[in-house]
């Protein structure tokens, strides 16, 4: 079913990219409607916090100059962007689309595990893993209050019209993408069809006097809002990596003179920089003056002294991971890794301190996967999707990835991983068992 | 509507009236040939691969030009062609219903198989059958704006090509003999035998055929029907303003059509080919020109070389 409907991702780093057909467990994780409504709010106050901290450090850098955090760690992230220091963005919001990562341990406590407020990806994938289920199974959807997860593309459709600037009646959205051989193109398509937006690539836009236009069959057409799912660094060869055929030429000066609004805003990446991620907690006290409602889990900076001895003690013990890195590459898994890859990366940090944190192997809670024959046990995390307008918004449930391989610890997709639908449930399911 | 969708557009349809054309002949010429089996003649799939656009030495025996038409790479191709519809139809499935993609890419990875190797009849037949589904989807689900025109605009042109290739080249290799049997395959390459017994009650004689093929206004199947649909995509795309060059040519061919002497034809099948092919680069030209790269824009400012992105969050 998921190929004949070309639910499918690529994977990376083949030439041309594979397209594969996306990974499904029939068995949803079920989260009980109390236990959801503590992790929305978690979610809502961590989003809120970030969104504060990027338009701080990116204005005034109070929290830099007081010193609540470090300001060594934050400004020299390699996603820290200073062309975007003191450029006002629509309504102060920086982070429109943010996926949160969550695992839960063994004794039932969620952890944030990391965020990603640059492009996020994998919400297509919660509502086809749905579609899917309710096609499947639909007689098991009855005996549920299972809460719907249609709703999230009206929603970012609505708030990414509002980031319009003020004076047009009937903004112009788009939606830019790398283009088909891109991971995530599957997304990409379904999100814009979904909005009834133009999919978009770098080739059909130009800027033109800073303002952004696409070509069409009846001309050049103004383009107001690009929601992007091209990276910073590839956005605009002008500005970013020379050798970029994604980006449009143009596109940053265009966005530095508000001719064209950019979403999620350009240099997001230094609030999900693996290593301000162990700041966050303090982020928030700071900015809403309130203890986190979701802890992190426990991390080390190797860019401390400190810190760093203890990773490079412990490297067999812990998760290692590369501050800008995402889709599960450039880690070590300490308990599986061979003398030869810890000694790899110990070398690595020595040199390069800063881009590396290191954290402890948390215990995933795991669900049991049909794997054709049987059932067996699986590591599991939950992405959650916050959606932030005028105001903010969680989807219920999220993207809930399993590490499909027997015994392995990640999700990605790119590396093995699946997926299963999300089970959010509504009034009557207060209670019972989550998973 | 982007330029870059419209391009897909028209080649979604392009391809897709290709992959239904190739499967119809090569059912015809399959079946022709067992009616032939005395005398099919040494050349005969030379001639039929030549005709489906093939260098005809690619293939001098049944089992060689079916493998070919099926699967062949570097040339025009069934599962080649379907393979190219699905990816013009992933570039702009966000202007496609959902339906007609699924069926599209679900054909794709039919035609991957190789089940026809076990039974060529059924699946020359899913492939024509899956391309009227997605017709239907087309003209049932699709709203009938810019995006259904150039799907259609490209699906007739190419439609026109067909019909005339098959046309001009059966009237040359048969131009010494009046071979009812032959054609009426030419007829059956086009979906037009009933059509045609109904229309004529007559027997089946080249000059017949040719006007019918060629000529006929009513025949979905006909050069002149393809080239007037074709006509009436590009008005609509260009919604009664600018009388566009794509639009003039299209005239000139419909006319072209028009005004033919099937008796002429018959006597002078090349010629005819050739003033249609070159009426047919021209709107490929003008097309391009007009819809998928009116812009002048240097395509230099993006750069060269390329990397790879790194992975999506």
């Amino acid at each position: 079913m998921f190929r004949n409907h070309g639910i499918t991702f690529a994977v990376y780093p083949d030439e041309q990219g594979i397209e594969k057909v996306w990974p499904f467990d029939i068995i949803p994780r079920v989260i009980s409607a109390r236990s959801w409504k503590r992790l929305e709010a978690g979610l809502k106050q961590r989003i809120r916090a970030l969104n504060l901290f990027l338009d701080d450090v990116y204005g005034r850098k109070l929290i830099l100059h007081q010193r609540v955090v470090p300001p060594e760690i934050v400004l020299s992230s390699p996603q820290y962007m200073r062309e975007v220091e003191g450029l006002p963005v629509p309504h102060g919001i920086h982070c429109h689309i943010a996926g949160i990562d969550l695992v839960r341990d063994h004794k039932g406590e969620f952890y944030v595990l990391e965020d990603n407020l640059r492009t996020p990806s994998g919400v297509s994938y919660v509502l086809a893993n749905r579609y899917v289920m309710k096609r499947v199974l639909p007689d098991l959807f009855a005996h549920y209050p299972v809460r719907p997860v249609e709703g999230y593309t009206q929603e970012l459709l609505r708030n990414l019209r509002w980031l319009a600037h003020d004076g047009i009646d009937d903004p112009t959205v788009v939606l830019l993408t790398p283009g088909i051989n891109n991971s995530a193109y599957y997304e990409h398509l379904y999100l814009a069809k979904q909005m009834g937006i133009e999919l978009v690539e770098g080739t059909d836009l130009l800027v033109d006097q800073d303002h952004v236009f696409m070509r069409t069959t009846r001309g050049l057409r103004r383009v107001h809002v690009i929601y992007r799912r091209i990276d910073d660094e590839w956005l605009d060869p002008i500005f970013g990596r020379s050798e970029s055929l994604v980006g449009v030429a143009g596109l940053v000066n265009a966005y530095r003179a508000g001719g064209v609004v950019i979403a999620n805003g350009l240099g997001n990446g230094v609030a999900d920089d693996k290593a301000v991620y162990a700041l966050i907690p303090k982020i928030i006290r700071y900015y809403l003056d309130e203890d986190p409602l979701l802890p992190n889990v426990q991390t080390f900076l190797c860019a401390l002294d400190e810190d760093r001895r203890y990773v490079l003690d412990h490297l067999d013990e812990l998760v290692v991971k590369t501050v800008d890195a995402s889709g599960g590459y450039g880690m070590l898994i300490g308990p599986a890794s061979t003398k030869l890859e810890r000694e790899r990366f110990r070398r690595r940090i020595q040199a390069e301190p800063r881009a590396f944190i290191a954290q402890p192997v948390v215990a995933l809670s795991v669900q049991p996967v049909f794997d054709g024959k049987g059932l067996r046990r699986c590591h599991q995390d939950l992405r959650p999707f916050v959606l932030t307008g005028s105001e903010v918004h969680v989807s219920p449930g999220g993207l809930t990835r399993v590490a499909l391989k027997p015994g392995s610890l990640v999700v990605n997709s790119s590396q093995g991983g699946g997926s299963r639908d999300t089970w959010v449930l509504g009034a009557g399911g207060e209670d019972g068992a989550d998973a | 509507m982007l330029s870059r969708a419209a391009t897909s557009l028209a080649l979604l349809g392009r391809h897709l009236e290709r992959a239904d054309n190739l499967a119809r002949i090569l059912g015809v010429h399959v079946a022709l040939a067992l009616d032939r089996s005395d005398e099919p003649g040494p050349t005969f799939w030379i001639r039929f691969m030549e005709l489906a656009g093939w260098p005809g030495g690619m293939a001098d025996s049944r089992d060689q030009a079916v493998s070919t038409i099926v699967t062949g790479s570097g040339g025009p191709s069934v599962r080649a062609s379907v393979a190219a519809a699905r990816s013009a139809a992933q570039v702009v499935r966000p202007s496609l219903p959902t339906e007609l993609y699924e069926q599209v890419n679900a054909l794709h990875w039919r035609v991957q198989r190789d089940a026809w190797q076990r039974d060529l009849y059924p699946s020359m037949t899913d492939v024509q059958l899956t391309i009227r589904l997605v017709d239907g989807l087309l003209e049932d689900t699709m709203t009938h704006d810019e995006a259904r025109e150039f799907v259609r605009l490209g699906k007739f042109v190419e439609r026109a090509a067909n019909v005339t290739t098959l046309v001009t080249h059966k009237s040359a290799e048969l131009a010494e003999a009046e071979d009812p049997i032959e054609w009426t395959a030419v007829l059956r390459c086009c979906f037009a035998f009933e059509s045609y017994q109904s229309r004529y009650s007559a027997p089946v004689t080249p000059e017949r055929v040719i006007e019918f093929l060629l000529l006929d206004t009513r025949l979905p199947r006909s050069a002149r029907f393809a080239a007037g649909v074709a006509l009436s995509a590009v008005t609509k795309i260009d919604a009664g303003g600018r009388r566009s060059r794509p639009r003039r040519l299209l005239a000139r061919l419909e006319s072209k059509f028009e005004l033919a002497d099937p008796a002429w034809v018959a006597l002078n099948p090349r010629q005819f080919e050739a003033e249609v092919r070159a009426l047919l680069r021209l709107l490929e030209v003008a097309l391009r020109d007009t819809y998928f790269h009116p812009s002048k824009v240097s395509g230099t400012i993006f750069g060269e070389g390329g990397g790879t992105m790194p992975q999506q969050q």
